[in-house]
């Protein structure tokens, strides 16, 4: 059977949802999901990574997955693997369907539903980020379809409000927000979150989504404390950590910096133009919220544009949670 | 990371079309002073200040040109010459760089909105700085759309 005109979208989510044997619910951030699948370990696997930002919900989503390993093979459509350097995109029947030759997964993203369907090889062939941080594609495209947004960024939170810390991979964002764990600040994300945008009722609220964090070498050199929550190693040989919390509270976010690493100037928060923090953090999150880039652009200019802005420049990251905490006292929202 | 859109010296020819945003693939905000644009389909991004932000926000909306122009003068207490010879230089770049497309002018009674945070401010020629560090990622990993004619038959290109 290869995928063509006479395939439909619909029937391969259907079939991968009456290859479903087992079930558990979870809650995702804001999301509350309905796991489907035919293995317990793996829908167990996919769970264990989750925060649940308690308090708020969204509309509850259906994530199924299908492996080759539980359905008929001859149902495994051939042509939806592209080129590992490609990534496909259909619209069909009201569904969506992305398929990612990088790591072959195959998404099925269907609004009327509220159902996404992960098409996979096998449960082990996904790639080491989607084991560390599941479900990506699904946040992305639901908190779309929620007018919220995935951002690429860091979050902490002291017990009333958030900041989040924007910039480019690799300029620090998760050692200054793992440097606040244990420092008397919660951290609600080392990469990502979910952000909800400003209303006419209510401020702009950053949803915490995974428990587990990365950090490099250097890094846990820098903060050395955190070696004891070292649980394995993740993507590019980073340390992944286990921050312990099963449910983190949603913040309204009363700023957002952008992390600059200064070695030779101390750690210090300065004023930042909004339009600066948004070219900061519009592009790389964008990048990552490609077919939802339009909405992901407004979610992040009205965030943007409701909250105070700085300039984090970072020397020593063992120095960050005092700032953060001077800028969470100076901001009121 | 970023270059500069160097114009050439003014011509003399003043503005003359009517330009509009390409909403397909470009968003943009105006945010205390400054324009921050991004093409979704290329993952370039362009950053505009001052009087250049001043120009964008004329020309995005489908103005008369002349309108434009004078609306453009006034804000900056310029020479409306200068500023209509300028104007349709930058508008031919930011054509070039596909963030504007020409198009009929909308109605003459809509008000042109132009930043606050510029008025007054000396008039300078408009230059956009281009970013195009997200470019070479979106390059190396392009989005392919197909339509009904199947997959993996590939219709259309987002990176080109």
């Amino acid at each position: 059977m290869t995928f063509d005109s006479q395939t439909t979208l619909a029937h391969l989510a259907e079939r991968a949802f009456r290859a479903a044997t087992c079930q558990r619910t979870v809650d995702f951030g804001p999301i509350q999901v309905r796991l489907l699948g035919a293995s317990p370990e793996h829908l167990e696997r996919i769970a264990q990574p989750l925060v649940a930002s308690a308090g708020v919900s969204w509309a509850p989503l259906q994530v199924v997955v299908a492996t080759a390993d539980s359905v008929d093979s001859r149902y495994i459509p051939p042509a939806l693997r592209p080129r590992r350097d490609q990534m496909i995109v259909a619209h069909r029947e009201g569904i969506t369907a992305l398929a990612n030759g990088s790591d072959g997964t195959l998404w099925l993203l269907d609004p009327k539903r509220a159902t996404a369907t992960l098409w996979i090889k096998a449960f082990d062939a996904l790639p080491v980020w989607e084991h560390t941080s599941p479900l990506r594609t699904a946040a992305r495209w639901w908190s779309t379809v929620q007018g919220a947004a995935m951002v690429h960024a860091g979050a902490v939170a002291d017990d009333e409000r958030a900041v989040l810390l924007v910039g480019d991979s690799g300029v620090g964002k998760s050692t200054t927000a793992l440097s606040c764990h244990r420092a008397g600040l919660e951290v609600l994300g080392d990469d990502f979150c979910l952000v909800e945008p400003p209303t006419s009722s209510a401020p702009a609220t950053a949803h915490a989504m995974y428990r587990l964090a990365k950090l490099d070498e250097n890094a846990l050199n820098l903060l050395p404390h955190l070696r004891s929550q070292v649980i394995g190693t993740g993507w590019r040989g980073k340390k992944l950590l286990d921050l312990g919390h099963d449910s983190v509270a949603s913040r309204p976010i009363a700023a957002m910096c952008h992390v600059v690493q200064e070695p030779n100037s101390p750690t210090a928060a300065t004023p930042l133009a909004r339009a600066q923090l948004l070219r900061a953090v519009a592009p790389s999150t964008m990048f990552q919220q490609r077919l939802w880039e339009h909405e992901t652009w407004n979610v992040l200019a009205s965030t943007v544009r409701s909250v105070h802005c700085y300039r984090l420049s970072v020397s020593n990251p063992i120095e960050a949670p005092a700032v953060l905490r001077s800028i969470l006292e100076a901001d009121p929202l | 990371m970023s270059d500069v859109c160097t114009n050439v010296s003014p011509n003399e020819a003043a503005i003359t079309v009517s330009y509009w945003l390409n909403s397909t693939n470009v968003v943009h905000d105006t945010i205390d002073g400054e324009v921050l644009a991004i093409r979704s389909d290329t993952g370039c991004y362009y950053s505009m200040v001052g009087p250049s932000a001043t120009a964008w926000c004329a020309l995005t909306g489908g103005s008369d040109p002349e309108a434009a122009a004078h609306a453009v003068a006034e804000h900056h207490l310029a020479d409306i010459t200068v500023v209509s010879a300028e104007l349709a230089v930058f508008a031919d770049a930011l054509v070039d760089e596909s963030l504007l497309v020409p198009g009929a002018a909308r109605a003459l009674t809509a008000a042109i909105e132009l930043p606050p945070e510029t008025a007054g401010q000396a008039w300078t020629t408009p230059t956009f700085e281009k970013y195009t560090d997200m470019q070479d990622l979106l390059l190396f990993d392009p989005i392919h759309e197909v339509d009904t004619s199947g997959w993996p038959v590939v219709t259309r290109h987002r990176d080109t």
